[in-house]
């Protein structure tokens, strides 16, 4: 008989409150991720807690988590408008009025008179015309109900005149979601069905997110539950913990079903109840998503290898990415037409029922019922998946490095002869060679890179079948579709390089190539692969339609150029967006920095769809400039990746110089409209806006770096006695001024003869207008304004910043492209002279007056020039 | 006088509130085998990071062959090979496919990078698991590797944060000889250790850190002289420590 042990052994906690101290833990983590610097019961010389680096961006980040929950609530507001609209016709349809827009009902008004007048007969024809067009617009190309509708509108005002019709209820326009937007009684099933069918969209891709999300790797066990899993607790209760973590961590659902069910509850009139109402709807659904996600990573990884279990996820990955396009669709009014045509055929019980939160738009008893139906199911949903993947976890998990397992053991023949044929890898650099490897291995990422943005790109064309016919007489259409299918690939590529090494990172500090070195060779080989599937994009919409090739051959130029451009900006943000001291894959990268990037590329359309040669080239001017400013942080930065708490000392930025000249341009422009408002002459609002704007530029600016610290703050920007004397500097301003301007006289003695170059100054000087009283505005704001204010953007910030990395001449040429784009096209050839004789003037000096005063003159001369003639 | 290989002076890092490494100064001059020992969080690690330019020192200087370790780190890095405590490799590549990355990185050749990268890993008996992913090493297999990659540049420095922990004796051993063979070549080798009677086998100097400050440094002998003629290393580690900053020592 064995004898029992002497010693007592520890009660096992309940499930109940392992699931709580799980959850416990993860708050506690959360908490001090938020506040590291807080000191709980510290005692006296103990080791505090180290404060990690901020994370870039802060502001950014909340700014674009507002844009994008605004821009759930406005495309909700769109869809539940729609709904309404076309319950509304529908409606009409059986029986009631038919609806028709306030014109007809006025021409109805008309054409009740006696028809045998000639006039009477053409308002009968208007009349008719807006039938015929009503008729084309409801049925589409159905001609069989295009005739019934036609048929239907005649006969009914003939017999019951304009009675018989109204104008709709719904607005056509909605920007807030308001109480308006919901047609009929609250519990209709004509809202709720189509809304049920949207949410129930919605959800999906909410639980396949939360699934097989972008950062998930089902075939790997995270250490944390592995961790868990040697405490002598049951696994339920850890698993439990896990799906409510899984439902509220999930951002899905507080972007999007969150937003959505809040929308909808207010239009349907449920007031300020809605909003706790939301929050149950999220709640209902992250359960499920977090049950759904429990079972997924128990069942899969019992059931198959783990190398199907990344098949599986890849494949979830798709599909999460394709329910998530759909519900973007939905705000386009033809696609979700035709989606709800296609619902009418289920059976409603599919989308509204007492278990799904949207029938609590129905308010009164149904409420209180669904709110119980809802919140048990989801419950006894968590709670049964959590039992039965503790059920499949009862011999354990399956651990496993991962989803692939190589060879082990000796090949023959000698190893050396063996490798060196391998080793080449196609000729392609090491590190592109290893990219290519990690995107190609890794199926998850595979999928994200090619698979679903081609997917994507499909659903679209299909959603948007009048595109193609489209293609012919917008061939900038092509280009533009080729460049979007490269920007989503680069978002969830070249966005990801730098994420993809984060653990193994360590051994780039060990080889001696500086790591942003690397950063730019990733850019290179992402903006080579994005240029393919662009051009491979471009010429399957080009095989289609006849002769686009050549008609779109020079948007599709310009859009390679942005590919290139956003490749660079893609890997820059990426890498500025990765934490790479973070252990959990989820929060290496914010993904934030995707969402931006995907905002600041969609920016670039504007370069394809312009009509003007030089708003293009402006475009590309600043994304390279931006592509610019992102790697010059991003140079900075790399040497700290690995430093929990060291960070760059302040220097002076090309972003710095960006932002800089934003401030200035966006509150000039702010400034003009508000002296315009008050009355003041246009003249004297031109110079006050530019004044004030310079002025708050200038001294957000100079705020800006001396809170960071910028050593010798006055002195770097610039404010300081020249370097070779006051005499020579002012000789050298006056100098560089008149010089730049003898070179504006020969180029303004050119345009005189060049037809096509006159017309574009012309243009510019009606645009300018030529009223005499404002010419003395205009003469301050040129002689002292222009110079004292661009002359501290451009040089003292742009052209320092630029100097850093290319020095003094190439950094010239780069600051006075950016100062020649921001002037009118006509001016932008002598201004871009103006701007390298500025910025060389300043190097040597590295005294402002000297620019300032180089500028002052060159405005002077052209003012004085430009006046008599 | 010996040319330096490695120059530390009045090397500070800060965490927070939190001296790492306090005022530390060291030589190591060209060819020795140089070890850092001292209790767990007294210092090492942070040292050898900073040499690496992974992290950067709040206060002193760190120089390897009078190069600066930060400002001129990747001159730094052709001459030094580093083996961190826990090395961990990308998913998705096979051990080969890593060391052939090594070596391009260092701007070898494909036929240079094989002829480098084999004799190396018969020598550390990794023949059998070149196409495994390194994922999927072992603790000790990843280690290995790790020496791979850092021995592939033949460099003139070596710095080996616990070499030996969670190496089989067999693999050890052979790492041993290793080091004493790459030393008698010329190579400088920088170590820190747990194991007090492989430092006292193989290094000619040592240094002992305790709370982040140098607590000793010198031959055996000259830290004997410190305490009993018949002091092993442990007894002068217990000695020095305690008397630095054995409150440290549960930090």
């Amino acid at each position: 008989m064995i004898e029992p042990h002497s010693r007592e052994l520890p009660r096992s906690p309940s499930m109940l409150r392992v699931t709580w101290l799980v959850i416990a833990f993860a708050i506690r983590r959360l908490a001090n991720r938020i506040n590291a610097r807080r000191r709980a019961g510290r005692k006296p010389g103990a080791r505090g807690a180290t404060a990690r680096k901020k994370p870039m961006g802060a502001g950014v980040l909340i700014l674009l988590s507002f844009i994008l929950l605004w821009n759930c609530v406005a495309r909700t507001t769109q869809v539940v408008r729609q709904v309404a609209e076309r319950a509304e016709l529908r409606d009409a349809d059986h029986g009631g009025q038919i609806i028709v827009s306030d014109d007809v009902i006025r021409i109805m008004a008309l054409a009740e008179g006696p028809v045998s007048t000639p006039a009477g007969e053409s308002i009968r024809e208007i009349l008719d015309g807006h039938f015929v067009r009503l008729a084309e617009q409801r049925a589409g190309s159905n001609v069989s109900e295009r005739t019934r509708l036609l048929t239907d509108m005649r006969r009914r005002f003939d017999e019951e005149g304009r009675r018989a019709f109204r104008t709709a209820s719904v607005p056509r326009f909605a920007f807030l979601p308001g109480t308006e937007l919901w047609f009929g009684a609250s519990g209709s099933s004509a809202m709720l069905v189509p809304l049920g069918l949207v949410a129930l969209l919605l959800c999906a891709s909410t639980v396949l997110a939360g699934v097989a999300g972008a950062t998930q790797d089902l075939s790997r066990i995270e250490w944390s539950l592995e961790w868990w899993f040697t405490f002598p607790v049951p696994a339920r209760g850890l698993l439990l913990a896990r799906a409510l973590e899984a439902a509220f961590a999930n951002p899905l659902a507080w972007l999007l079903i969150l937003p959505f069910f809040e929308v909808v509850f207010w239009c349907a009139g449920l007031g300020w109840l809605g909003i706790p109402l939301g929050f149950l709807a999220m709640v209902c659904v992250g359960l499920l998503s977090g049950g759904v996600r429990v079972l997924a990573e128990a069942g899969l990884r019992k059931w198959l290898s783990l190398r199907n279990v990344a098949r599986v996820q890849a494949l979830l990955s798709v599909l999460a990415s394709l329910s998530l396009m759909l519900v973007v669709l939905m705000t386009i009014p033809e696609f979700l037409d035709r989606l709800l045509v296609f619902s009418d055929r289920l059976p409603q019980q599919v989308f509204v029922n007492a278990f799904t939160p949207i029938r609590l738009a129905a308010g009164g008893a149904a409420l209180v019922q669904t709110a119980l139906a809802c919140t048990a199911f989801a419950a006894l949903f968590t709670l049964g998946a959590t039992t039965v993947g503790g059920y499949w976890l009862r011999d354990g998990l399956t651990t496993g490095g991962g989803e692939n397992q190589g060879s082990r053991g000796r090949r023959g023949g000698s190893p050396v002869a063996r490798g060196s044929g391998s080793g080449s890898g196609f000729g392609l650099g090491v590190v592109a060679l290893n990219e290519l490897r990690s995107v190609f291995r890794n199926r998850t990422r595979f999928m994200q890179t090619f698979v679903t943005p081609v997917l994507l790109l499909a659903m679209q064309l299909l959603a948007n079948r009048g595109l193609f016919e489209k293609l012919g007489a917008h061939p900038q259409h092509a280009a533009a579709i080729a460049f979007g299918a490269a920007a989503l690939m680069l978002s969830s590529g070249g966005c990801n390089s730098l994420t993809a090494e984060t653990p193994a990172l360590w051994l780039y500090f060990t080889v001696p190539r500086p790591l942003d070195r690397l950063m730019v060779e990733k850019a290179y080989f992402w903006a080579a692969l994005a240029s393919v599937v662009a051009l491979a994009v471009f010429f399957t919409l080009a095989w289609r339609t006849p002769g686009l090739a050549w008609a779109a051959a020079p948007s599709l130029v310009l859009g390679l150029v942005g590919v290139v451009i956003y490749a660079f900006v893609a890997t820059a943000l990426g890498a500025l967006g990765t934490n790479a001291l973070e252990t959990e894959p989820t929060r290496r990268v914010q993904v934030t920095m995707v969402y931006l990037f995907m905002l600041l590329a969609s920016l670039f359309a504007y370069a394809l769809y312009a009509p003007s040669w030089w708003s293009k080239l402006a475009q590309v001017v600043l994304s390279g400039l931006l592509a610019f400013a992102l790697l010059q942080k991003v140079r900075d930065r790399a040497p700290y990746l690995l430093d929990p708490n060291a960070e760059p000392p302040p220097t002076v930025a090309v972003a710095d110089g960006v932002i800089a000249a934003l401030i200035f341009f966006v509150t000039q422009g702010l400034l003009v409209l508000a002296f315009r408002a008050a009355d003041c002459a246009p003249g004297a609002s031109l110079l006050f806006a530019f004044a004030g704007a310079g002025v708050l530029a200038t001294v957000s600016t100079l705020l800006g770096f001396w809170s960071a610290r910028l050593p010798k703050l006055l002195d770097t920007l610039g404010f300081r006695a020249p370097a070779q004397g006051w005499p020579r500097a002012v000789l050298s301003g006056l100098f560089g001024g008149l010089a730049a301007s003898a070179i504006a006289m020969g180029y303004l003695f050119i345009v005189q003869r060049v037809p096509f170059l006159r017309h574009v100054r012309d243009e510019t000087v009606t645009l300018l207008g030529s009223d005499p009283s404002s010419r003395p505005w205009f003469a301050a704001l040129a002689i002292v304004a222009a110079p004292l204010f661009e002359e501290f953007v451009f040089r003292g910030v742009l052209f320092c910043g630029f100097r850093r990395s290319l020095g003094a001449f190439r950094g010239a040429l780069a600051s006075a492209a950016v100062f020649a784009i921001v002037h009118p096209p006509i001016a932008a050839a002598p201004v871009f002279v103006l701007g390298v004789v500025a910025a060389l003037a300043y190097d040597r000096s590295r005294c402002l007056a000297t620019p300032v005063l180089a500028h002052a003159t060159y405005n002077a001369v052209v003012f004085l020039v430009g006046s008599r003639g | 006088m010996k040319p330096m290989m490695v120059e530390i002076r009045g090397l500070t890092k800060r965490y927070g509130d939190f001296l790492a490494v306090a005022d530390v100064s060291l030589d190591v001059p060209r060819g020795e085998l140089f070890a850092l020992l001292g209790p767990n969080g007294a210092g090492k690690t942070t040292t050898m990071r900073i040499l690496m330019g992974i992290l950067r020192a709040s206060g002193g200087s760190a120089r390897i062959d009078g190069l600066d370790c930060f400002e001129q780190r990747v001159e730094v890095k052709r001459r030094v090979g580093f083996l961190p405590d826990d090395p961990i490799f990308h998913d998705y590549l096979r051990g080969i496919e890593i060391v052939r990355f090594v070596g391009g990185m260092h701007g070898f050749s494909a036929q240079e990078v094989e002829a480098r990268a084999w004799p190396l890993l018969e020598r550390l008996g990794l023949m059998d698991a070149t196409d495994e992913y390194a994922v999927n090493y072992s603790r000790g297999m990843k280690k290995r590797l790790a020496l791979v990659c850092a021995l592939l540049h033949d460099p003139l420095l070596l710095i080996l944060d616990e070499p030996t922990s969670g190496l089989d004796p067999i693999a050890t051993r052979s790492l041993n000889d290793l080091l004493l063979e790459k030393a008698h070549a010329g190579t400088t080798v920088l170590l820190s250790s747990h194991l007090l009677d492989q430092v006292q086998k193989l290094c000619q100097r040592m240094a002992i850190i305790s709370a982040g400050k140098l607590a000793a440094v010198g031959t055996l002998e000259e830290l004997r002289s410190r305490a009993t003629a018949e002091a092993s290393l442990e007894d002068i580690f217990f000695a020095v420590a305690d008397q630095a900053g054995g409150s440290a020592r549960g930090a």
